[in-house]
């Protein structure tokens, strides 16, 4: 390799390693004291895994969507009805509580040309867990939000 | 003269800073917290409701700790060495004449590693990929990463199950080729620009994850690189009738850079996954009860009887806690002292393996990529562990490159 191209391969090897180690750098740790979730700039993002502290005695949240059918039976939408498995079942139920109407209508008309029927409603609902003396055990569901579908307006957040 | 003044000056606004930190700044984070301070750092504090001012004043302190490090680990350079003396420092740490054996291990295991996930993971394959495939268009909000690929086909472009299955398949075709070391430099490059695009992909429906991408940077890293030029079929092609060194004797200036890259993103990326945990829960987050619940958490979805009994283990829950922290947040130790490497490695793996078995996340990439790590292995005690042992006798007698200086060396 000639001195030339040597140099010339130094500079660009050296702004690459600049621009990524700085891209790294700076969103780990001067953006991790004003936000997080930087998830635009994949594959730099940011790492911040577990990151909340917890107590004894705390609830660990469990989301679940329900399905109520036209003759008012229930039924559990779960993870393989989705597509994508449990962590798009999260973006779709957190789709439901935040009421993204075209995300809901997507989804719910691909479920029911798989399952051969209509659904009038959904229902998004925390199955809480109460993790107390090294055991966890169930506690009171509570509703987050119902979404009627249809033509109806999506409702307000269930109480 | 000038220098020495402007390293003063440099030294008395750091003390200057840590004295307003002490004295003045926890007063003013706690007026702006009850609306008695100026407007704009009034508005500065949204979430009165949910966290006490202790959280604000926590969060201030570490960021004013860490403006102040990166100041002077900025200034302090800049301000004690000419330019001259600071391009010579860059081009002898980052090119810095290195066996391209250690540069063609990591080719091979980091490709190895991503080439049997893409062929054998589940979450890999290509019925979860066209599982992801059938999710609808509203959910679709690609990253920039994806839209660079599909820039000819507009910036909301969705690329079909066809295109996705055709990608899968050349990007292991690749994979094997970057492994073996068969066309390296194309086949690399065809094994990056695939794992990215259809990792991208599975990303750009409003879930990501963390434990890809490293490996995605790494894997450009190593098609940018002469990673092909040992211990490849490519070179003992190119060598089979010639009286040139053998390729485990190369030596080049390119081959330091990517190692010690990685090496550095590895200290960056622990030291951001510790700050996040001691900004949102400080020293709260070693209580035990947090790693549990975490444990529970995850074991319980994931089915890990592990996982389930470590989660009663509130002691070992403590344990694991401080060591999880004090390991995170001093790894970049390692690249200032690299014999640290002995202790902090198999901790590493140690972690990883154990997060795994407890069905918390796996980071398989991350174990993978400490192939990076080996030159300082070698170096620092692993030759001569060889030595002892009888291990490689032959090849070390003959002064191969082995034995030449590790990629990992301070900058003098």
């Amino acid at each position: 390799m000639g001195f030339r191209s040597r140099r010339s391969g130094i500079a660009c090897v050296s702004v690459l390693i600049g621009f990524i180690w700085a891209g790294q750098f700076v969103v780990s740790i001067p953006l991790s004291a004003i936000t997080r979730g930087v998830r635009r700039s994949w594959p730099i993002v940011d790492y911040p895994m577990y990151h909340a502290a917890h107590s004894s005695e705390e609830e660990i949240p469990r989301l679940a969507v329900v399905g109520i059918r036209d003759n008012s039976e229930e039924i559990d939408v779960i993870p393989e009805d989705i597509g994508g498995g449990y962590w798009y079942y999260q973006v779709f139920a957190n789709a439901v509580i935040r009421g993204q109407k075209q995300v809901i209508q997507d989804i719910v008309r691909m479920y029911e040309a798989r399952h051969k029927f209509h659904l009038v409603a959904l229902r998004v609902e925390d199955r809480p867990l109460l993790w107390k003396n090294g055991s966890a055990e169930r506690v009171q569901t509570k509703v987050l939000r119902g979404y009627p579908l249809d033509s109806v307006p999506p409702n307000e957040t269930v109480p | 003269m000038t220098r020495r003044y402007v390293q003063v000056i440099l030294l008395l606004c750091a003390v200057a800073w840590i004295v307003f930190n002490f004295l003045a700044a926890p007063g003013i984070v706690e007026s702006a917290y009850d609306g008695r301070s100026y407007d704009i750092l009034n508005r500065m504090i949204s979430g009165r409701s949910v966290y006490p001012v202790e959280f604000y004043v926590r969060k201030w302190t570490i960021a004013s700790w860490i403006v102040l490090v990166i100041a002077m680990a900025v200034l302090m350079p800049l301000v004690s060495f000419t330019p001259r003396q600071l391009s010579k420092a860059w081009t002898r740490y980052w090119f810095r004449f290195s066996s391209l054996v250690y540069l063609a291990l990591l080719r091979i295991v980091a490709v190895g590693a991503q080439l049997v996930m893409l062929l054998f993971e589940p979450g890999y394959s290509l019925r979860q990929l066209a599982s992801v495939a059938s999710l609808p268009d509203s959910m679709y909000h690609p990253l920039p990463a994806l839209q660079l690929f599909l820039l000819p086909f507009g910036s909301d472009a969705r690329p079909s199950l066809g295109c996705l299955t055709v990608v899968y398949w050349i990007t292991a075709v690749a994979g094997i080729g970057g492994l073996v070391g068969w066309r390296s430099r194309f086949s690399l490059f065809i094994f990056a620009a695939g794992n990215t695009f259809l990792q991208a992909f599975a990303y750009s429906f409003g879930d990501l994850h963390h434990r890809e991408a490293l490996m995605i940077i790494t894997l450009w890293l190593l098609a940018l690189s002469p990673s092909g030029n040992a211990l490849s079929l490519d070179s003992h092609l190119a060598h089979r009738n010639s009286a040139r060194p053998k390729t485990v004797q190369k030596r080049s200036m390119f081959a330091a850079w990517p190692l010690l890259l990685v090496q550095n993103l590895f200290g960056l990326v622990y030291l951001d996954a510790a700050l996040r945990k001691l900004y949102a829960g400080g020293v709260e987050w070693m209580n035990g009860y947090t790693l549990q619940y975490y444990l529970y958490s995850d074991a319980s979805r994931r089915d890990s009887a592990f996982g389930l009994w470590l989660a009663r283990q509130h002691t070992a829950a403590c344990v694991l806690s401080w060591v999880t922290i004090l390991w995170e947040g001093t790894f970049f130790l390692v690249l200032i002292f690299p014999r640290l490497i002995w202790i902090y490695l198999p901790l590493g793996i140690g972690l990883h393996a154990g997060m795994a078995l407890a069905g918390i996340a796996s980071f398989p990439q991350f174990i993978a990529l400490y192939a990076v790590f080996i030159p300082l292995l070698w170096k620092y005690g692993g030759r001569s562990l060889a030595i002892k042992c009888g291990v490689l006798r032959r090849m070390l007698a003959a002064e191969t490159p082995m034995t030449n200086p590790p990629v990992q060396q301070p900058v003098t």
